[in-house]
């Protein structure tokens, strides 16, 4: 989720050290636009990981409402990384339509994406 | 009904086939041959064909290899009583079943089984014992008593082929064997057949269920063979019985082939949801409901139906492969009853579509029964089964919590401004 890793030196700093510097330079260089999306990422892959782990420890009874529940968070979760792709200013070369356009995309996506999970879970 | 002979002399006593209810009509092979039809305008003209072919050297075209299969494949019977010098349609006609009798001039020989005072010295009157004893079903019908006197024989032998419509009833003794009779009676090649599989009687019943009988020796029908004492065996172990068992053999195979033993028919079956009578429910058969099948059986014994008694009826439950296979229990029955009912109650797989109930019975000797239903089974409709359940809510969670963080994320995403950086978003 890093933007940007700091150049390293020849003499390794302690991992600690590492971690600390990431998280800097990840606060200080990305946009809060983008570190809401991976905010919300972060929490669809907890979100994802209960459901799995639950799985695996109760059983798959009702299967249908496990597959409803986990698709929704892993579809929910490809499509903010594809906002994050789209509305990252770093990404622009190449790309002709706006932040806006990207934003539509999702809400039209994950609508559709919940239209399935809820007609599937019951 | 009318029954058609063609034979040189009366063997079967008529005045008790005339008794039984059959009629009679008598044709030999020269006379008024052109004028026999078996088939008449697209229908069969007689129910079944006593054929004694032992000795004519060929028969009327009517009765060709052909024309008898035809009679067959319309649902006729036909008892043939071969010999030695058989007609070659006839023996065309046996080929046809799988029915291989030995070559022309054959006997059937055994030096060990001869009956002592019919034999002329060349051994070719055989004293038998080599009745059906499996399946049970062929035994049943066919064998004897242990202790039954043998059957007398004169003629030739046939082998026959594995077709499971084909079944042996009676054999020739283990030391017997075929070989022609000519001159000196030196067998200087070695037989053909010998022992058990050279076959005397067999019994072939078809999928229409016509029957046909392939006797190798007319002899087996005649007066002088019913009557006559036994003595045979080889010197020292000579066995003697009053009367042979030609009657009751010879009454047995016409009677099976004549349609009036071994007889089975299907009166009916039927099936409903075991608990149809209290829960009241539309839309016929839904998935694992327990369902009773029940089918009924009369076995015909020449003058009445009468209950079949069985434990192997088996009822299968196909679509394209048999979810269901399981034998069906005689019901304990009624009192003057004409038939037997076979029932069970079962669960339905849990699987939806159109499955086959069907009732395959087959064993030889008895008429073939096959019978089968088409019952369509549908599945749960969406209010017979509970669409949310307490064990899935962690489910429920996790995708309605998507769709809350979805919402949100939405929320601050649109409302969010970026004092710091405005420039950098437009």
């Amino acid at each position: 989720m890093a933007s940007k890793k700091p150049a390293v030196s020849s003499a390794a700093p302690p991992p600690a050290a590492l971690l600390s510097q990431l998280w800097t330079n990840y606060r200080a260089e990305t946009g809060v636009r983008l570190q809401l999306v991976d905010a919300y990422m972060v929490f669809l892959l907890l979100t994802g990981i209960l459901q799995f782990v639950h799985v695996v420890l109760v059983g798959t009874f009702p299967y249908n409402a496990f597959i409803s529940g986990f698709a929704s968070t892993v579809g929910a979760f490809v499509f903010a990384a594809a906002l994050r792709v789209q509305t990252n200013p770093k990404n622009r070369q190449g790309r002709d339509f706006s932040p806006e356009r990207a934003f539509a995309d999702f809400i039209f996506c994950n609508l559709v994406l919940f239209l399935a999970v809820t007609n599937f879970i019951g | 009904m009318l029954r058609l002979f063609t034979l040189k002399r009366l063997l079967i006593a008529s005045l008790a086939l005339i008794y039984r209810g059959f009629t009679l009509t008598y044709e030999t092979p020269r006379a008024n041959a052109d004028r026999l039809r078996l088939i008449d305008l697209g229908k069969r003209r007689f129910d079944h064909v006593l054929l004694f072919a032992d000795q004519a050297k060929k028969l009327p075209t009517e009765l060709n290899a052909h024309r008898l299969i035809n009679f067959v494949n319309e649902g006729g019977n036909v008892l043939l009583a071969a010999g030695s010098t058989l007609p070659e349609s006839v023996r065309n006609f046996a080929t046809q079943f799988g029915v291989f009798f030995e070559e022309r001039g054959s006997h059937v020989i055994d030096h060990f089984g001869f009956e002592h005072t019919l034999d002329t010295g060349r051994h070719t009157v055989l004293a038998t014992t080599e009745r059906a004893t499996k399946p049970a079903s062929l035994a049943h019908l066919f064998g004897g008593e242990p202790t039954a006197a043998p059957v007398l024989y004169q003629g030739i032998g046939h082998v026959s082929s594995a077709n499971p419509m084909l079944s042996r009833v009676l054999s020739a003794g283990p030391t017997a064997y075929s070989a022609e009779t000519v001159d000196s009676q030196v067998v200087d090649e070695e037989p053909a057949a010998t022992g058990h599989e050279l076959g005397l009687v067999s019994v072939f019943q078809a999928r229409n269920n016509a029957r046909v009988t392939f006797s190798g020796s007319r002899a087996l029908f005649s007066d002088k063979y019913f009557a006559t004492p036994v003595k045979y065996g080889a010197d020292k172990s000579t066995k003697e019985f009053p009367q042979s068992g030609n009657k009751e053999f010879a009454e047995r195979i016409a009677k099976w082939t004549l349609q009036e033993a071994g007889v089975l028919r299907v009166i009916g079956t039927h099936h409903e949801r075991a608990d149809a009578a209290t829960v009241k429910r539309d839309g016929g058969y839904r998935v694992k409901d327990n369902v009773t099948f029940s089918i009924e059986i009369a076995e015909f014994d020449g003058q009445d139906w009468k209950p079949y008694n069985a434990d192997d009826v088996q009822l299968e439950v196909i679509m394209l492969d048999p979810y269901v296979r399981t034998t069906l229990s005689q019901e304990a029955p009624r009192k003057d009853a004409t038939s037997s009912v076979f029932s069970t109650t079962f669960q339905l797989p849990d699987t939806f579509g159109v499955f086959t109930f069907r009732v395959r019975y087959n064993r030889p000797g008895y008429s073939w029964i096959d019978d089968a239903r088409e019952v369509p089974v549908r599945p749960f409709r969406h209010d017979e089964f509970p669409r949310f359940l307490s064990v899935a809510y962690p489910y429920y969670t996790g995708a309605s919590s998507v769709m809350v963080g979805f919402a949100v994320f939405s929320f601050v995403w649109l409302y969010h401004r970026d004092p710091a950086t405005p420039a950098k978003r437009k």
